[in-house]
């Protein structure tokens, strides 16, 4: 049976980019490598009518699989799918023909997970039963950032590790993601070590990144349905940082001043504010309300290079929609960022041991 | 230089028409009758002959030179009839046609173009989207306004054509005149500083108005208007000052804090009076084009009733101005031949029943007394009071006394109406309104304490020899190469240290251990504090902890200030935290650095800690600062009495303040990068025992 892994982890933690990175890895080091998401989230309505997870769309593009959508996205869940408990067979046979298909003539699969590692245990189709099926070595990803204590990831790490245990699978490893900066001795110096004591490698302590997971210009523009007003040509601009201009300029410019690459969210009819905003060379400024500006606005945007979009939206709903395309990976920020993204994998993950590993196996 | 503009000695009207209703028509009329007694040449590929003037197909056919070319077409041949032009060696185009940037989109291209074309044959361009201009001098009206104004020697610059318009019409009732009227337009090449670096050298002008929305290039505005300013007074109405009218004239506020805009101090650090309203500007005008500058702010008041003279000197004393006290030759002088009843010290009332000749004696007497500086004249017409004679009166003795300014005020109407015509006539300006008449004074005035600054300041700027250069440029060059805007605190300190600003000592750490660590080898008691670029206000969020006194309290501070972050602003990036030797307290300013997009550096120095946001207890002053500067800006705030000493508290150490203002002046100066920086607070201690910089933020583009 070909070898393969299987990326999970609990929400936005970074599943998609490490899996990317390691398919990408893997590939540079001669090995025929494929991806596969047996379980994905209805996530874009496509033009044949099936819905299709944008993460799968994202990587079918950057990594140029040639295999069709529903080969490599099996299943795809909409909100409602426990209706699927009526045809477990079916659903598990659609998942094993996939894999095999996605098999044939590759070293190597990288399995992507749902966001949820437990969903679909009604029938039968989790985390650990897949991966006992497809004989995948399981790696968890595990976001730092988090509201909580932070020591409390340990815990996680230990449930998920029983978890796939009830069903006699092995947690190979776990991957430290998203580490902030204050807490990167903490992780370090005891997290890790504490997870090591539960009997589960650590094989990546990545620190955060913001500019990892910040999304284009155009990715806003088209997740929003934005007018682009001015600056097309500026659309690869990454957005790091979402301001919302809602003050007095003079109090405006201290917050402009002080974020990199940043999207300024405010009125239309903000012509000030809006002035002052594209001065201190920000990524985008987003007008919401379909406020239309001033003519010299745009004038003062095409000197300074700042690209403009136009959204119907008010400006809370706008951030709230910005929030999502924060998370989203799209196949343009996947090659855009291609360096950046093979660079933690290179050194902050230990992609030879996880190779080896897997290979040897 | 752009003066041969007013005065070139042959003009083709590119779109001349023989229709009335075109612009192409008014402005070849406007031409001739003004009286131009160059070569002019109408130029329309339709017509043989407008105004009794050969037309030509194209300015290529024009068998002579030609120096200006005035051009009328639509927008989309523009550019063909300006290269046109260029072929030609046309020297100076006046672009009156619309449809450029103030569209937008193509419109913005096709002015980049006309730019280039200009560059490209070394043609000069006015406009576009202008009236065009006028010289009474030359004489030469090459506008589409309705009326040719008086000559005077006034000059008008503006941003807004219709304004032109307007106070043309208007002036012609108000008797003023002009030398030289400029619609600026879209000010694609000239604009409003070369204008007032032509004007500064005619020899017909003696003020020059200016009325502008923005100024693009704020450095070199400073620079010629400061060189004009010595030479003549410059006065200007700035368009869109409040956040409403920015919006409206889509410019800045260039507010800093409060009410300071960064064009107040530009405009005052260039010499420039600034007017409030077209009124104020239109006043000053009138003083500044007949009247000398006065020696000195002290003026004398001559009324005939009671009410008024007191108005007048309470807004006199508003305005700045000081009332004269009057040497005892004058005073007895004026007791001996005023009735009893007068007042005879300043305001002089010679009461209701003075005709002509009790006013002459009064403003003879008065004017004679070194004492007096300027004097303002109030009439109210009552039953016995002579306006004309009492204006004639007036005119005879400013001939008498011409280096002495004189304003009158003729309060009322058709009764006053011909005394003054007659006043303005000979140049003496004269209001409806007394508080019209102290405005004028009062520009008279500050334009001489202008003159007396610049005199003040020629002092070299001071320059610090012992700054490390080297080691803040690599400080900036680090957070630049890792795509940061704002330094940490640690970095900051040192920027500030390289110029030679004393801080306490300050590091960096990341976890307990290390904040330990540092702890104890700078020694007790120290200060911990949050490091983040996001949190603008460390207080706010409990992120500072003072006077920590042991390694088991460093611990707790740490642990505190963490949960306090994650609590109270979970969004924000941290970089860690920093430890600080704490020191003793000192009295608390503010001093910083803002950049203007426009101007460049503003140095702010005011009462610092947490409540200098709403004390707003600030000077501010543009770059480069001299060291008169530097000590003026001290003396302006409400924390120079504090570092005096209140109340028997011994003086602090305000020589090392004023140090401190000049070495950040020369800092943002060598590392321009610098858009934002605050020390807040620098302690200050007792004389001859320096100052310290507690914390420093610095953001950089």
């Amino acid at each position: 049976m070909v070898k393969s892994i299987y990326i999970t982890g609990v929400g936005c933690c970074g599943k998609t980019l490490i899996t990317y990175g390691l398919i990408r890895k893997f590939r540079s080091e001669g090995l025929k490598t494929s991806y596969f998401k047996p379980v994905s989230i209805a996530r874009r309505k496509m033009p044949t009518g099936k819905f299709a997870d944008t993460d799968v769309i994202a990587l079918k593009e950057a990594l140029n699989l040639k295999e069709p959508l529903d080969i490599i996205s099996p299943v795809v869940l909409s909100e409602r799918y426990l209706e699927l408990k009526h045809k477990p067979d079916d659903v598990k046979k659609k998942i094993e023909q996939s894999f095999q298909l996605l098999s044939e003539g590759n070293d190597v699969v990288v399995i992507e997970s749902h966001i949820y590692p437990e969903v679909l245990s009604i029938i039968g189709c989790s985390v650990p039963e897949l991966a006992k099926m497809f004989g995948s070595k399981v790696i968890l990803i595990v976001s730092c950032k988090t509201e909580d204590s932070i020591d409390v990831l340990v815990d996680k790490v230990a449930l998920y590790k029983c978890f796939l245990e009830k069903h006699g699978v092995e947690l190979h490893g776990v991957i430290l993601n998203t580490i902030p900066l204050p807490y990167i001795e903490r992780v370090k110096g005891f997290i890790a070590p504490s997870i090591e004591k539960l009997g589960v490698k650590v094989l990546g302590l990545v620190s955060e990144k913001p500019r990892l997971i910040a999304p284009t210009v155009r990715d806003i523009a088209e997740s929003l349905g934005a007018e682009v007003l001015e600056g097309e040509e500026y659309l690869n601009n990454f957005v790091e940082d979402i301001l919302i201009g809602a003050m007095s300029p003079e109090a405006a410019i201290k917050w402009f001043r002080r974020a990199t690459n940043a999207a300024i969210v405010t009125g239309g009819d903000r012509t000030d504010l809006i002035i002052q905003a594209i001065e201190t060379k920000p990524s985008v400024v987003i007008l919401t309300g379909n406020l239309y500006p001033a003519i010299g606005v745009l004038i003062r945007a095409r000197e300074a290079k700042v690209p403009i979009l136009l959204v119907p939206y008010d400006t809370y709903t706008t951030v709230e929609k910005l929030r999502v395309v924060q998370g989203m990976v799209t196949p343009e920020s996947l090659k855009v960022r291609d360096k950046d993204i093979l660079d933690v994998i290179e050194k902050d993950v230990k992609w030879e041991e996880i190779l080896n590993e897997v290979v040897k196996s | 230089m752009v003066s041969d503009l007013f005065s070139p000695k042959s003009l083709a009207v590119i779109g001349a028409s023989r229709n009335p209703a075109k612009v192409g028509h008014t402005v070849l009329r406007n031409i001739v009758e003004s009286g131009y007694k160059g070569r002019v040449y109408p130029v329309n590929p339709k017509a043989d002959e407008i105004l009794v003037l050969k037309c030509y197909k194209s300015v290529l056919d024009i068998p002579d030179d030609v120096d200006l070319a005035v051009i009328t077409v639509p927008a989309q041949i523009v550019l063909d009839v300006a290269k046109e032009c260029g072929e030609k060696g046309v020297k100076y185009l006046v672009v009156i046609s619309a449809g450029f940037k103030e569209i937008g989109g193509e419109g913005v291209d096709r002015e980049k173009e006309l730019i280039n074309i200009g560059r490209k044959y070394g043609m000069r361009i006015l406009g576009p989207n202008c009236l065009g201009f006028i010289d009474t001098f030359t004489p030469l009206n090459a506008t589409f306004a309705a009326v040719m104004p008086k000559k005077g020697r006034i000059a008008f610059i503006s941003q807004s054509g219709a304004l032109i318009t307007a106070i043309l019409d208007w002036s012609i009732r108000r008797g003023l005149g002009f030398s030289k009227i400029v619609s600026l337009g879209n000010k694609a090449d000239l604009d409003e500083i070369d204008f007032i670096q032509a004007i500064g050298q005619d020899k017909n002008t003696k003020v020059i108005l200016l009325y502008v929305e923005s100024i693009e290039k704020g450095r070199r505005f400073i620079e010629v208007a400061r060189e004009v300013s010595k030479v003549k007074p410059i006065v200007v109405i700035k368009g869109g000052i409040t956040e409403a009218g920015a919006k409206a004239a889509m410019s800045h506020t260039g507010a800093m804090a409060g009410s300071f805009t960064s064009y107040r101090v530009a405009f005052k650090k260039s010499g420039v009076l600034a007017a409030n309203t077209l009124s104020e500007l239109f006043d000053y005008a009138m003083a500044f084009s007949n009247q000398p500058i006065p020696a000195g702010n002290r003026i004398a008041i001559i009324t005939n009733a009671g009410g008024p003279g007191i108005l007048t000197t309470d807004l006199s004393v508003k305005y700045g101005l000081r009332l004269a006290s009057f040497n005892m030759d004058t005073i007895s002088k004026l007791r001996s031949k005023l009735p009893p009843a007068a007042a005879i010290y300043n305001p002089v009332d010679v009461l209701g029943d003075a005709r002509a000749n009790r006013y002459e004696f009064a403003i003879d007497t008065v004017l004679s007394d070194e004492n007096v500086d300027g004097l303002i004249v109030i009439l109210t017409p009552q039953a016995i009071t002579e306006p004309v004679e009492t204006a004639k009166a007036i005119v005879k003795m400013h001939r008498k006394y011409p280096d002495k300014p004189i304003v009158a005020a003729f309060i009322g109407g058709d009764i006053v109406q011909e005394a003054a015509n007659i006043l303005i006539e000979h140049g003496i300006p004269c209001f409806d309104l007394p508080e019209r008449a102290v405005v004028a004074m009062s520009g008279l005035c500050t334009y001489r304490e202008y003159l007396e600054f610049f005199e003040k300041i020629i002092e070299k700027e001071v320059k610090f020899y012992d700054v490390d250069f080297e080691r803040a440029r690599r400080i900036i060059d680090k957070v630049k190469s890792e795509g940061r805007k704002v330094l940490l605190e640690v970095e900051a300190k040192e920027l500030v240290r390289a110029y030679g600003i004393p801080t306490p000592i300050t590091v960096l750490v990341k976890s307990e251990d290390e904040a330990v660590e540092a702890a104890s080898k700078m020694g007790y008691p120290v200060v911990l504090k949050v490091a983040s670029p996001q949190i603008l206000h460390k207080t706010d969020i409990g992120g500072v902890i003072l006077n920590i006194n042991s390694d088991n309290e460093v611990r707790e501070a740490f642990r505190t200030i963490l949960s306090r972050v994650r609590r109270y602003a979970p969004r924000a990036t941290l970089y860690g935290i920093t430890v600080q030797k704490m020191v003793p307290k000192g009295r608390e300013v503010i001093v910083g650095v803002t950049k203007d997009p426009t101007f460049g550096h503003l140095i702010m120095f005011g009462s610092g800690g947490i409540y200098a946001n709403i004390l707003k207890d600030v000077s501010f002053r543009l770059t480069p600062i001299t060291l008169a500067e530097a000590k003026d800006m001290v003396r302006e705030t409400k924390a120079y009495a504090l570092l005096k000493g209140v109340r028997g508290e011994s003086p602090a150490d305000i020589a090392s303040v004023i140090n401190v203002l000049l070495r950040l002046n020369q800092l943002v100066q060598e590392i321009p990068e610098i858009v934002e920086m605050d020390i807040n607070p620098l302690f200050v201690y007792e004389e001859g025992e320096g100052c310290i910089a507690l914390d420093v933020k610095v953001v950089i583009s």
